[in-house]
Formats: C-alpha cells, sequence, structure tokens
C-alpha cells in the first residue's frame, strides 16, 4: 500500500468511528486502538490527534470536520450529527485530476478493455461531462445505487479473489434471518442490476456458493490453500442464469411465455438474455417468447413484475409459483388494509 | 512500524454452552493484542418492540488452564451499559464484537461471563472450545 493512501485510510477509521451512534463519543484510544486493529500497523495518540486536527483545518483535504472534543464524555463527536467525510463534494483540483484520468481511461476504451470496463467508463464521462456543462443544468442522469451495504468490501473482495485467497466473512441471511459465519474460496464478482455478489467455493456448504456483498461482514483473509474452480464451469456459469440466483434442483430448460404488443415491443428493444425469441405473434400484436434457461428467483421476479401484461405457458411450475406469490400479495393486501 | 510478528488466527463456529436465546457466538479472533468475539442476534416475539441490549462492562473472559479475569476492553457495535439499544421492531438483527485482552493460544475451554450467577438473559457462555488444531492462522 502507498504511504500516501494510509492517512485517507485513518481519516475513514476516524469517521466511521464518529459516525458510529452505537459507540458515541470515542475517547483518542479507542480511536488509536481501531486504526491498529484495521489497518494492523503501530500508530501513536499523536498521529491520531494530527489526523484529526487535519480533517478539521487542512485545506488541502477539504474536510472541514467539525470535530469537537466532550469533556463530560472523555470523547470526540462531530457537532453537525449528519456529517461524514464520505459526504464533502469533490474539489475543482480533483474534479480536474479526475478529468485528466478519464481522458487517459477514455484513450483505453473501445478494442483493448471488456464490454463492463467500457460501459464503466461511458458512466464516468457522462459524469465528468455533466458536470461540467456550462449551464450547470443536469442533462445526463446514470444509473446510481444509493448507499448500498456491503460495497466498502468489494475491493477487499476483488483481491481475495484475484491473490486466491481464502476469507471467512459473517455472513446474514434475510430470509432464513440466521447468522453464519462462512469460509469461502472467491472466485468472482458478479454484478446483476446494480447489486454486487460474490461466487465463491463454501466450506460450509461444501458446494458453489453467491453471496451478496450486501450480507457480508468483516471479511478476513485466511493462510489456508486454495480450493481451485473448474474454470469450464466457472467461465459458464451465469451463460444460462437471468439473475444469480439459480432455483434449487432446476436445470437448462425452454420456458414460454405470452406477452401483450407494449411487452413483446420492449422485449425486442430490450432482451433479457441471448436466448430470447419471439416464436409467434399475434395480428393484434400479442406475441409469444421462448428463453432457454436454468430459472432463478431473478427470472421469477421479472415475471411477476410483469405480470399485468404477459402469462408464463410453460413450465407448469413457474405458472404455480406465480399464483402461489398472487395469493399472497393478495393476501397482504388484505392484511395492511386491516 | 509494521507490526509483523503479530499472528493471528480465527477459531471459527466453536463450540459453547449458552441459555437458549443468547446471541449466537461466531467466530474468535486471536493474537497478541486482543480476543475478539464476534457474536449475531435476532430479535424474538418475547418482547413487543424487539427489546433492547446492552454489555456490562464488567464482563470477562477466563479460560479453564489460567483463573485469571481478563475484562472487557471494548465493544463494536453494542453498547456498554448503561448504555442501550433499543430495538424498534421482533424482526431486527445485530452483529456485535466484545473485545478482551488477549489469551494464551492452547487447547483449552473457555467462558465469558457478563454475570456471576446470572440469570439465562445474561450474556453468559461457558466452555467454548478452543483445540490450536481448529485454529485458521489469518493472513495480513
Amino acid at each position: 500500500m502507498s504511504l500516501s493512501k494510509i492517512p485517507y485510510l485513518r481519516y475513514n477509521i476516524i469517521d466511521a468511528c464518529l459516525t458510529n451512534k452505537m459507540h458515541p463519543f470515542p475517547s483518542l484510544e479507542f480511536l488509536r486502538m481501531e486504526c491498529e486493529r484495521k489497518l494492523d500497523i503501530i500508530i501513536s495518540e499523536s498521529s491520531i490527534l494530527k489526523d484529526i486536527n487535519a480533517m478539521k483545518t487542512d485545506d488541502r483535504l477539504g474536510f472541514d470536520a467539525p470535530i469537537k472534543y466532550s469533556k463530560s464524555y472523555n470523547g470526540y463527536y462531530y457537532s453537525e450529527p449528519d456529517f461524514s467525510i464520505k459526504k464533502v463534494a469533490l474539489k475543482e483540483s480533483e474534479i480536474e485530476a479526475l478529468k485528466l484520468a478519464v481522458d487517459v481511461l477514455s484513450n483505453f476504451s473501445g478494442t483493448r478493455v471488456s464490454e463492463n470496463f467500457n460501459l464503466a467508463i461511458e458512466k464516468v464521462l457522462a459524469s465528468v461531462h455533466e458536470q461540467f456543462t456550462e449551464n450547470k443544468r443536469k442533462i445526463i442522469q446514470t444509473d446510481t445505487a444509493p448507499n448500498h451495504k456491503g460495497f466498502e468490501n468489494f475491493e477487499f473482495l476483488l483481491n481475495a479473489a484475484n491473490t486466491k485467497t481464502p476469507v471467512n466473512f459473517i455472513h446474514y441471511s434475510y430470509k432464513k434471518r440466521i447468522f453464519n459465519s462462512i469460509i469461502v474460496h472467491p472466485y468472482l464478482l458478479k454484478e446483476f442490476q446494480n447489486n454486487w455478489y460474490l461466487l465463491g467455493f463454501s466450506e460450509n456448504h461444501k458446494e458453489q456458493r453467491i453471496f451478496g456483498l450486501d450480507k457480508i461482514y468483516e471479511p478476513l483473509l485466511l493462510k489456508r490453500t486454495f480450493i481451485t474452480p473448474d474454470l469450464e464451469l466457472l467461465n459458464h456459469y451465469f451463460e444460462n442464469i437471468y439473475g444469480v440466483y439459480p432455483i434449487e434442483n432446476q436445470s437448462l430448460q425452454k420456458i414460454e411465455f405470452i406477452v401483450n404488443p407494449f411487452l413483446s415491443d420492449y422485449l425486442n428493444a430490450h432482451p433479457i438474455h441471448n436466448s430470447q425469441q419471439r416464436i409467434k405473434q399475434t395480428s393484434y400484436g400479442h406475441a409469444v417468447f421462448t428463453l432457454d434457461l436454468i430459472p432463478s428467483r431473478e427470472l421469477i421476479n421479472f415475471f411477476l413484475s410483469y405480470s399485468n401484461q404477459l402469462v408464463v405457458k410453460n413450465p407448469s411450475w413457474i405458472q404455480q409459483e406465480i399464483s402461489k406469490h398472487h395469493k399472497i400479495a393478495l393476501q397482504y393486501e388484505q392484511i395492511y388494509k386491516g | 512500524m509494521n507490526k509483523s510478528t503479530k499472528v493471528s488466527y480465527l477459531l471459527n463456529q466453536p463450540k459453547y454452552e449458552a441459555s437458549v436465546g443468547r446471541p449466537q457466538l461466531l467466530r474468535i479472533e486471536f493474537n497478541h493484542e486482543y480476543t475478539k468475539i464476534d457474536f449475531g442476534y435476532q430479535t424474538t416475539d418475547y418482547y413487543v418492540k424487539g427489546g433492547w441490549v446492552k454489555i456490562a462492562p464488567i464482563t470477562y473472559i477466563k479460560v479453564n488452564t489460567n483463573q485469571e479475569r481478563l475484562t472487557l476492553t471494548n465493544s463494536i457495535n453494542i453498547p456498554i451499559a448503561p448504555e442501550k439499544h433499543d430495538f424498534e421492531t421482533k424482526k431486527d438483527w445485530l452483529y456485535f464484537s466484545l473485545i478482551f485482552p488477549p489469551i494464551k493460544i492452547e487447547d483449552c475451554l473457555m467462558d465469558m461471563i457478563e454475570a456471576d450467577k446470572g440469570e439465562p438473559t445474561d450474556f453468559n457462555y461457558y466452555n467454548i472450545e478452543i483445540k490450536k488444531s481448529d485454529l485458521i492462522e489469518l493472513k495480513k
């Protein structure tokens, strides 16, 4: 890690302590210990004091952090309760630097990098162009994920997958409402509709599993022999899935559904998968589509989201699954109407 | 200065004894500076809005090979009493950590005690099984 990066990491740790409502008024000693624990280097209290001072007054940083000391609680706090250095906007000089970096990146865009990277660059370019529009009117808006949990571990997990290092993390399942401490051999990070997921071999489950980053807490790197994936299987893992969570015990199958004219036009413009085909169309514009997929939770959700415009013909179990969800939705409606 | 001599170990999902409904002890991190115990808790139907949670400052750990009590030095994501965290629903959940002084790494049984002769609602964990062969070295 570059030396210049370390102060920023400390600023972030101090900021996280000061914004943690579960542990208000952290003491100087607490801040020092947290920095030591998370960075694994020895840090003196005087360094922390310098960091606090820099966060408050250093113009180059531009945080202007309203950090105060409470004698009665013997600890530090932000006098503006909603303050966080994460909310501080980019400075003019930083935007200039970003523009330069984007120029460099845009030279690489095209044939030399992946499609995803091109898309990422397009987003950055779009954002920067948007920032510098003379009349300051917002004329480009890219899709952003508002404050998604778990993204703070993205770089850590990416690095673990890249260096083939097993990880341990705490996982919380929203559906089962249980915690688990899991050991995973990380293979790849996958994005689907602005959410990120980790695919890897889970020692707990003794199989390849996928975990939403929003459910992963405090990952640790393990000195342990890495279980190498079958590259052929891995490279094709998501090929036949719409989304990330395949439904258990389901194999690749043909899925047939009828849609109204509006959705037919929409799906023609935005196919949801490479296997999508329109196999029939009536003179009124209704159409029959097919997909060759391993059914997934996300596919069911897709059908549900358009259930006033489509009917699944085959397989019948998907029809039944959708009917079941409709019944549950009606029950909820009754409950909430009270 | 880099603490290159420091070796940390993970004990994943240790065996232990505790009253029903206590937070789940998920993992323990050992090194020469501290012992960090991670817990997960889901509120239940027992309280109207899920109840509340806090940890007594006198909470300690003790291993059976050495009766020394090592008192809580820090907590993460759980207030130290008399402060408390009020849950809002019967479906809330909380991940939190308790930090104690380091212990000698050896085969032993460890207790974590919030209250001696405590109530079933106290965070008392007994006979947490520590086996050197179960420890996994952490990578820096």
